[in-house]
């Protein structure tokens, strides 16, 4: 439960394991767009394929969310103090948490239901199945994400506060190694997601990251331009809409 | 007598039950195994291709394409008489160590298999002795490397470097790709090409053999 005082919340870890995807909002086109329809919709023949998919996956899929909302301060122009943390996530993120007093650590994932359903998929061969799938599980931990901010969102309103965008190690230059960092700051293998070696996520249709909590805080929209990925997936779809 | 630019329609159209039945309907017929491959599959398999580069089909649409081709081609091979001619060349596939993106990768692969060659597999998170490995064992053509993130795509180089040690950099091609991956980059770490899509990957590697 949050225990909410004046302006300040803290809590103790929270997990949503119990979520069904029918409780998540898909959105279509970004499915769409993954596939590379741009501005166009799918033939008949591979809508049909990402409906069934996507009808399957809503049965068998247990997406879990979970989050730890800390206080933290900014100790230079590129971190983050949480907990005595230093969380480097550079001055392109930074500047959108600048007015942030608390900090939503976080973790989203489609379930290791649906990394087994991918294993499936491709012991079978079905290619076409797979790319589908690989884009539906893509927008599963989006949605997941829009969920978990709905949550932070309603828990920041009841003390007047505002959040941001959530941000993550891999995107605008935040280094992926922070993962180990990030994950310090969550209980082990939160939502049964673990991280290898070179930082990356199981199941892989996992997102971690922080969302700030703050009095003048605004989402603002995502700017490709402060990251150095220019060959980004994201990137490409924006550029192509 | 079978209507051949039924197989052609089926392959760009993604239809694998027809691609098959017509197959066996021209095999029945008589029709050379070496004449259905160049004139109708590979025809077919162009088609879908610049369609793809002109942006009229998609990934899905490469896919069912390279599925139908790959089941017609199942029926021809062993009608072969020159074994080597069943194959446009043997390829390596993988996605480095510490990377867990295979998408990318296994659509390359099945639009590289879909199109002739004979591909090997190795999955996710392949270290570069198991890359080393798998070129040897199967004396492979290329070896196509794959990579999503800034930080594993580095350990190409190493993948590289294993291959120089153990000898085979004259016995085998190094093709890269992967979303953070370009031509510069390939050139830097001694790849002999990069390939940005998997339609791109297959007209590579045929020019890299000149097949």
């Amino acid at each position: 439960m949050n225990a909410i005082t004046t302006n300040r919340i803290s809590n103790t870890y929270i997990e949503k394991s119990q979520l069904k995807l029918s409780d998540f909002s898909i959105d279509k086109t970004e499915i769409y767009r993954s596939l590379g329809y741009m501005d166009s919709i799918p033939e008949t023949q591979f809508i049909e394929i990402i409906d069934t998919t996507l009808e399957l996956l809503t049965s068998i899929c247990k997406p879990r969310i979970g989050y730890q909302i800390y206080e933290g301060n900014f100790t230079n122009k590129g971190s983050i103090e949480i907990n005595n943390i230093q969380l480097k996530a550079g001055r392109n993120i930074i500047k959108y948490f600048s007015k942030a007093t608390q900090f939503a650590v976080f973790i989203v994932t489609a379930g290791i239901e649906f990394d087994n359903y991918m294993k499936k998929l491709r012991f079978e061969n079905d290619t076409v199945t797979e790319f589908i799938a690989d884009a539906i599980g893509s927008e599963i931990a989006q949605a997941g994400i829009r969920n978990l901010s709905k949550d932070i969102n309603a828990i920041a309103q009841q003390t007047g506060l505002k959040i941001s965008n959530p941000y993550s190690p891999g995107y605008c230059n935040w280094d992926l190694s922070e993962q180990q960092t990030l994950f310090s700051l969550l209980p082990a293998e939160p939502c049964g997601v673990r991280l290898n070696d070179s930082s990356l996520m199981y199941p892989v249709k996992s997102v971690s990251g922080v969302i700030g909590i703050g009095f003048d805080l605004a989402k603002m929209p995502h700017k490709c331009n402060v990251c150095n990925m220019k060959n980004c997936s994201k990137r490409i779809i924006i550029k192509a809409v | 007598m079978t209507d051949l630019n039924l197989l052609y329609e089926a392959v760009v159209g993604g239809k694998l039950e027809i691609a098959v039945e017509t197959t066996n309907s021209a095999i029945a017929d008589g029709v050379n195994a070496h004449s259905i491959i160049n004139d109708y599959l590979i025809k077919g398999m162009e088609e879908i291709g610049q369609r793809f580069e002109n942006g009229k089909a998609f990934v899905p649409n490469l896919l069912m394409s390279a599925r139908a081709m790959k089941g017609s081609l199942d029926i021809l091979k062993p009608l072969l008489k020159d074994e080597t001619s069943a194959s446009l060349g043997k390829i390596v596939i993988g996605t480095v160590k510490g990377d867990l993106h295979d998408i990318g990768k296994n659509l390359v692969a099945s639009m590289l298999e879909g199109c002739g060659f004979e591909v090997i597999n190795l999955g996710v998170d392949v270290t570069s002795e198991k890359f080393v490995t798998a070129i040897k064992e199967n004396n492979a053509d290329i070896v196509c490397m794959s990579a999503l993130l800034t930080t594993t795509m580095t350990y190409m180089k190493e993948v590289i470097e294993a291959i120089e040690a153990a000898g085979l950099k004259d016995k085998v091609k190094v093709m890269v790709g992967g979303a953070p991956v370009n031509d510069t980059f390939a050139t830097k770490i001694g790849a002999t090409a990069f390939s940005d899509n998997a339609n791109a990957a297959v007209q590579t590697a045929k020019r890299l053999l000149a097949v």
